[in-house]
């Protein structure tokens, strides 16, 4: 066996502007995901609500039409577009859940426990590349599980409507959508992926994740539901998002509460999850 | 060819208490030059402050002519192979070098192109398609090092890049290696064992607990050991009869017996006595078990070196410039000073 000539052949190209990165790492981020059966099965699954909710929704819609039409006394049925929230909150949040815990809450102890981290440093990888690397993929998967079909919900609201008038009222659940959808992923992926940060078993660290978000809920909703305390209802996650979206979605808040005090728990604790981000990353010298 | 160098001025680098290296000044130019040092020597710290991964504590730090930290544009020119593996188990080898390849800049199809050319260039175009867990140690290796070279860069840092390979996988390695040298790269190996970097280059940097012991020619390191009494290890089954045979011929400096079954001799002429020692055993009808040599390492290279140092640094074989820190001085209690025993 003889040996090989392993002279360099040079590169003449060019090489790409440092922008560049940010598509990179999140097409490599998203690469991955999709790889994993788990998240396959998540992404179509969390496709199936949105369809029967899509199909209540015109059914009821027919139905709003067919009684108005009726010479009978007039039976009133609520707007069907208020399902699009109910989708989104009740149905997608689940796999909206599970996509954060598989693609947001080990991302970076991925990193730390196979040693990655080195062949990140000897490219040119800014804080901000990585940072927007590893939360950006797991919120991408977020949008495109939960708010995505919600959307083509409220799309299609707007599209059975019979008058201009109810058109232009029913956009509000598109736009509703488009600014709930955000925060709905800012929540969902920023805390875990901080929580991430700090340590390298991703198992334990996903276990955690799932402690916070599911404890937080049964408490804080239990007790506010059981008492006549409202004010626990912001120790749960999920209860400030589903108050948030409430107000965002122009419906009555269910508990009764101020309406800035859930926006500012959950902004609370994305800056809080960002800060801790940005504090772990700075102690990794390469970053600081 | 470039005229880039690595200039090293005064260079300390502490991990909190723990000195990684100290007061380091050196000057690399292109070809290949090896870092030479056992364990904990400061070869690995040293890379990872080139490759920018590590701040100095103290000193200045030039990587071709530019200020390494902080500045991570340049990181396009550098090509860093870790000693340690932190692979993407569930990317296959041309994912990884073509992500690679992407983190560096280069376009899709070009990636795609020069990731793999340089997996076919390390002997792994067949294997390219297969996950990096099902790789063997070997093979995880040139796929590190595949990465260090798809994008071209003018800097090579390889940190213990032959760990874990087969012969031929060492063979190709260190062609490649002495290839991109003589293509006018810079190329920095590190490494804890002689022989390997001395099948690479001539051209070495000393490096002793966190400090540059000397730089210049490998070759005389190999003449430092045969100045430094160099110990021959023999276990027979009649020592006494054997130091006597060979206490007489004039290459035996010193000739002791450490324990039943085992001569231990001194000499300042190895090449001399490896042959002779059998020749006489035979004569005698003495079966020799084992014959080997203890020192003839690196670890007792530097323990001559640094036992060398006088106040004013480090001793000055020629060919070899001192490294600009001094050790602190030991006294030499080597075999010059009688305290062996002598066979009678």
């Amino acid at each position: 066996m003889g040996i090989r000539d392993l002279g360099y052949k040079r590169y003449d190209g060019k090489l790409l502007p440092h922008r560049s990165r940010y598509r990179v790492l999140i097409r490599r981020a998203l690469s991955l995901a999709w790889g994993s059966g788990l998240m396959k099965t998540t992404l179509i699954l969390g496709m199936f609500p949105p369809v029967i909710c899509g199909v209540y929704i015109f059914l009821k819609h027919q139905a709003i039409q067919y009684l108005a039409r009726s010479p009978q006394a007039p039976l009133q049925l609520d707007d069907p577009g208020s399902l699009v929230f109910t989708c989104i909150y009740w149905c997608q949040i689940w796999f909206a859940f599970v996509i954060s815990l598989l693609a947001a809450a080990p991302s970076i102890s991925e990193d730390v426990r196979t040693g990655a981290f080195q062949f990140y440093f000897a490219r040119p990888v800014s804080r901000n590349h990585y940072l927007v690397g590893k939360v950006a993929p797991a919120a991408i998967l977020v949008l495109i599980s939960a708010v995505a079909p919600t959307l083509l919900l409220a799309v299609l609201r707007v599209g059975l409507s019979q008058t201009s008038s109810e058109a232009w009222s029913s956009t509000r659940w598109i736009v509703g959508t488009l600014a709930y959808g955000p925060v709905y992923a800012l929540v969902l992926t920023v805390p875990p992926v901080a929580l991430s940060s700090l340590g390298r078993r991703s198992g334990s660290l996903q276990g955690v994740w799932a402690t916070v978000f599911f404890v937080t809920w049964l408490l804080g909703e239990g007790i506010a539901a059981g008492t006549d305390l409202p004010y626990t209802a912001l120790l749960s996650i999920p209860t400030c998002l589903r108050l948030v979206g409430q107000l965002i979605y122009g419906l009555p808040l269910v508990y009764d509460l101020p309406w800035y005090l859930p926006a500012a728990v959950l902004a609370g604790l994305v800056g809080l999850s960002a800060f801790v981000l940005l504090r772990r990353l700075n102690r990794v010298e390469v970053f600081s | 060819m470039s005229d880039t160098r690595i200039v090293a001025d005064r260079v300390s680098k502490w991990y909190g208490k723990v000195v990684g290296i100290n007061d380091f000044t050196v000057s690399i130019g292109p070809g290949v030059t090896g870092l030479l040092g056992p364990n904990g020597a400061g070869k690995s710290t040293f890379i990872k402050l080139l490759v920018g991964a590590l701040r100095p504590s103290k000193g200045k730090l030039e990587v071709l002519d530019q200020q390494i930290w902080g500045n991570r544009r340049l990181l396009t020119r550098i090509g860093y192979c870790p000693e340690h593996d932190g692979i993407y188990e569930d990317l296959t080898g041309r994912e990884f070098v073509t992500f690679m390849a992407r983190l560096a800049g280069m376009s899709p199809p070009e990636a795609a192109e020069r990731a793999e050319a340089v997996l076919e260039q390390m002997g792994l175009g067949k294997a390219a398609h297969r996950l990096l867990r099902e790789y063997s140690k070997g093979m995880r290796q040139r796929a590190k090092l595949a990465q260090a070279l798809v994008h071209d860069p003018e800097l090579l840092l390889f940190d213990e890049p032959l760990t874990g390979c087969d012969p031929l996988a060492r063979a190709q390695i260190t062609q490649m290696i002495k290839t991109a040298g003589q293509a006018g790269k810079i190329v920095i190996v590190s490494s804890h064992i002689l022989h390997e970097i001395e099948s690479m280059t001539s051209e070495i940097v000393l490096l002793y607990k966190g400090q540059v012991l000397a730089e210049g020619n490998i070759y005389r390191i190999r003449d430092m050991i045969d100045e430094h009494p160099h110990q021959i290890r023999v276990e027979c089954d009649r020592p006494r009869e054997l130091g006597q045979q060979l206490v007489l011929s004039p290459e035996i400096r010193a000739v002791e017996f450490p324990d039943e079954g085992t001569l231990v001799l001194e000499t300042h002429q190895p090449d001399a006595c490896y042959p002779l020692i059998p020749k006489l055993a035979l004569a005698a009808g003495i079966k020799i078990r084992s014959l080997t040599s203890p020192d003839n390492n690196l670890q007792a290279v530097f323990e001559y070196l640094t036992q060398k140092r006088g106040p004013q640094g480090v001793a000055r074989p020629a060919g070899l410039s001192p490294g600009p820190s001094g050790g602190e001085p030991r006294a030499r209690q080597s075999a010059q000073d009688g305290t062996r025993g002598r066979a009678a």
